[in-house]
């Protein structure tokens, strides 16, 4: 597991070929001129392994000393509401285990403030079965988001039914998919605490969901929250690994491997499309930010990253 | 009671909620966290702090003071060297007369989940090092399954090991030695190391294959609580160091 990584800058180069056609001067316009042109605006916040990081980091970490910390993201996402209400709030997952908040609450607290934050959904990284599946389902009433997972085959545990394959929503008439899907949790999970949970391929599972939201359900939009991990050496699958095998999805969050992304990375999918893969580091430090233009006829014509600090 | 967790939890389960009220006061007020009030949502605030008072109550005691931070690091870290040798010291300790049988310490990047910093070490910064509830092990490994284990400490790139010196040569281990005894394929050895590996995690499979395996009933937590402890009792301090235990040969 390749943990705290940066991606260096030539490394982010090789991937990130510019942002594609980010029309100037389009986030300095305001509500009633995008309006007026017949153009939506969805402004995606993001947030990937947080960790239980309740409070910011101390004041003597070596690393990332007064970085992050739930009340402070509550602030910046209020603010952000005041300038769009098209707010989607989505997590990667892990948001378990890292903090003896997590020791001490069994994640309580990290769902109970996800919820005042008005957090849409989040799929399950493998740290949120630290305390076994009967720990997500009790602490599961705290939250008011969605569970969102295709590739877990829960239905001989106790979350068969509170884990959803996808979900819809409609912000300011552009309807967006969401689908998540999450690692192998054999070998890297105690087998006592996922149980009977099965594992199948992301890829197929994800393609056939995502075909789903995109062609039946008529979706305007796809996004996959994924917990599989942005790189890795060998050959394990991965967000840029698996996104050349997709097809209708438009935007991968990730997680897993704490990457930090100061901009999404562009890849092409397997009928030449682009497929967007961000990742925003750890513990809360950055709130994932992208805004995604939509024509009259709710066609992506634009977007914008700008992620920011904690 | 036997565990330091434990305790720290009978604690919470003892302490009134009354008679705490002052130390809420003081915690917040001693707060070693950087806010700043008008940067912060403060419905959010609020709704953490009953839960800080009880967090800060029990995990901002100061356990020992380090000279510089530990870190994480690609092959050899001065994390990874404090944690394992902390582990083998308290480990020999416990083991008494019989401290000899233990050889080496091996873990998991991916099992030290954070940095400790220069100055005071709390409680709760060993929870974030050590977060999960991983029980200490000690595993005897044939010579055949000790030389799987070092080719995974190279195919790793180094991971946090005690005890053991090692060249990382292409895919293999060379120049090994255990306790500055060359390494000898004919023989066992015994390894300390977590529940969580020894059951195979981090697809750590030639763990599952050892001859014996003795639990030593204790969280690798509170061995690390224990250690800094001690340290601070021989009215020492930590201090990182590296000694070339991993090395890239050229």
């Amino acid at each position: 597991m390749e943990e705290f990584r940066y991606q260096n800058r030539r490394n982010f180069l090789k991937y990130f070929v510019g942002t594609t056609a980010v029309l100037a001067g389009f986030p300095a316009l305001s509500k009633e001129v995008l309006k007026s042109k017949g153009i939506s605006r969805l402004t995606i916040l993001y947030t990937n392994d947080v960790h239980s990081r309740i409070e910011p980091f101390s004041a003597n970490d070596p690393k990332f000393a007064g970085m992050g910390g739930f009340a402070r993201r509550a602030a910046v996402i209020e603010e952000l509401k005041k300038e769009n209400s098209n707010i989607l709030l989505l997590d990667a997952g892990d948001i378990f285990q890292g903090t003896p908040y997590f020791n001490l609450f069994q994640g309580k607290l990290e769902y109970t403030l996800m919820s005042t934050m008005q957090y849409d959904a989040t799929t399950i990284g493998n740290h949120d079965f630290d305390l076994g599946i009967d720990n997500l389902v009790k602490q599961m009433p705290h939250a008011n988001f969605s569970f969102i997972n295709c590739n877990y085959d829960f239905s001989n545990t106790n979350l068969h039914d509170k884990i959803l394959p996808y979900k819809l929503f409609i912000k300011n008439g552009i309807k967006i998919g969401v689908l998540g899907y999450g690692i192998e949790l054999e070998g890297l999970v105690d087998k006592k605490m996922y149980g009977e949970t099965g594992y199948k391929d992301p890829v197929s599972i994800a393609n056939e969901t995502a075909k789903l939201l995109k062609h039946d359900l008529g979706c305007d939009y796809v996004i996959a929250l994924s917990h599989l991990g942005f790189k890795f050496d060998d050959k394990k699958i991965s967000d840029t690994s698996m996104a050349p095998l997709t097809e209708n999805i438009d935007l991968i969050i990730g997680g897993h491997t704490h990457t930090f992304l100061e901009h999404p990375v562009k890849i092409a999918n397997r009928v030449g499309k682009e497929v967007f893969v961000t990742q925003v580091g750890w513990a809360g430090i950055w709130l994932g930010k992208l805004d995604v233009y939509f024509s009259y006829d709710k066609k992506k014509i634009s977007h914008n990253s700008n992620n920011r600090k904690i | 009671m036997k565990s330091l967790t434990k305790f720290i939890f009978f604690s919470l389960l003892t302490a009134g909620s009354s008679c705490v009220h002052k130390t809420i006061v003081s915690n917040v007020s001693e707060t070693h966290y950087i806010i700043n009030k008008n940067e912060i949502d403060s419905a959010t605030y609020k709704t953490i702090l009953p839960y800080k008072t009880t967090h800060d109550m029990l995990m901002s005691k100061v356990i020992a003071k380090s000279e510089d931070a530990f870190l994480k690091a690609e092959a050899e870290s001065t994390l990874g060297n404090l944690f394992c040798d902390a582990v083998i010291y308290e480990t020999k300790k416990q083991l008494g007369k019989d401290s000899a049988m233990l050889d080496v310490a091996v873990f998991n990047k991916g099992g030290l989940r954070n940095a400790l910093p220069k100055g005071n070490i709390t409680i709760g910064n060993v929870f974030e090092l050590m977060p999960f509830d991983n029980q200490v092990v000690l595993l005897k490994l044939s010579g055949e399954r000790f030389k799987d284990m070092c080719d995974k400490i190279v195919e790793k790139g180094g991971i946090p090991v005690g005890g053991i010196r090692l060249k990382m040569a292409g895919k293999s281990a060379t120049d090994i030695t255990i306790n500055g005894k060359p390494f000898d394929q004919t023989k066992d050895y015994w390894v300390v190391t977590s529940d969580y590996l020894a059951n195979g995690g981090d697809n750590y499979v030639f763990f599952k294959n050892a001859k014996e395996r003795r639990p030593m009933d204790v969280l690798l937590r509170d061995v690390i609580i224990t250690y800094c402890t001690d340290i601070t009792e021989q009215g020492k301090t930590l201090k990182p160091y590296l000694d070339g235990r991993i090395q890239v040969s050229k």
